[in-house]
């Protein structure tokens, strides 16, 4: 149980190549969706209930959904999956091999390269249960947004203001 | 380093190379560049959480809100796509061959 979140970050990039090896966008998308709710358990299991929150709410329930509604407007007759073509499960395949080679060579022991150490088990130790702070962390930090970080707020607001701007003028005919 | 950080930056390198490799899709490599936007904001959520950084979890939020508009604009173009060709494929997109 105390391995779980590395489990959960191998299951992670092993979504993660399940879109990357291009096979049609339907499933591509749906590989992302199981990525994105790992994430949202791998944030949450270091104490940021808010921002796993956040991925599951804008994310996941937000920017999937306009994709899923895109991809069922462009897709075609027979969508290929990992097992129908030998270019997606070879890509898979590799990837797989690199994540599987990655973890081994990592558990292998503690490497060092130019004073940065890789490897070694008190990475695992380290992001462990932690129970209940007295600052809420990601709250308090959610919550700065609009007091310290008034100049992001603005900015962003901005920015999504005048990208529905920008999308309209794309999406326009033009005979 | 957690191994943790390098399995969330190994997700962000495979979907950086299948952004950069197209296939017949233009929808898959939108796909993979939302994949490097979830992994930069897994990886800035769990660096600002462990090492108590309690202003730096705004970052992950303004990240989602920019790629947010990211994925509106790239969506709105992939629509334009297949208005003019009736599909995505990326071998349409030959009008400036030289």
């Amino acid at each position: 149980m105390m391995y779980i979140v590395f489990i959960m970050s191998v299951l992670y990039v092993v979504g993660f190549i399940g879109f990357s090896s291009k096979p049609s966008p339907v499933y591509g998308g749906m590989s992302l969706v199981v990525s994105g709710g790992l994430g949202c358990g791998i944030v949450m299991s270091s104490g940021g209930s808010f921002l796993g929150l956040v991925v599951f709410l804008v994310y996941l329930g937000g920017m999937m959904v306009v994709f899923g509604y895109t991809i069922a407007m462009a897709t075609e007759e027979y969508p290929e999956t990992w097992g129908s073509n030998v270019v997606i499960l070879s890509a898979f395949l590799v990837g797989l091999l690199m994540e599987v080679s990655m973890v081994m060579w990592l558990f292998s022991g503690e490497h060092e390269l130019v004073g940065f150490y890789f490897g070694g088990l008190e990475g695992l130790m380290v992001l462990g249960e932690e129970g209940f702070e007295y600052v809420r962390e990601d709250y308090s930090g959610g919550a700065s947004l609009y007091s310290y970080g008034f100049w992001f707020l603005a900015m962003a607001g901005w920015m999504l203001f005048v990208s529905i701007f920008i999308a309209i003028e794309v999406t326009r005919k033009r005979y | 380093m957690p191994y943790i950080y390098m399995n969330i930056m190994l997700a962000f390198v495979i979907s950086l190379i299948g952004t950069l490799m197209y296939r017949s899709h233009l929808m898959s490599s939108l796909l993979c560049l939302e994949g490097m936007m979830l992994s930069l904001f897994t990886l800035n959520a769990l660096l600002s959480l462990n090492m108590n950084f309690t202003l730096s979890t705004t970052v992950p939020l303004i990240l989602l809100v920019f790629a947010a508009c990211e994925a509106a604009v790239g969506l709105a173009l992939l629509i334009m796509i297949s208005n003019t060709y009736g599909l995505d494929y990326v071998q349409n997109l030959n009008l400036l061959q030289c």
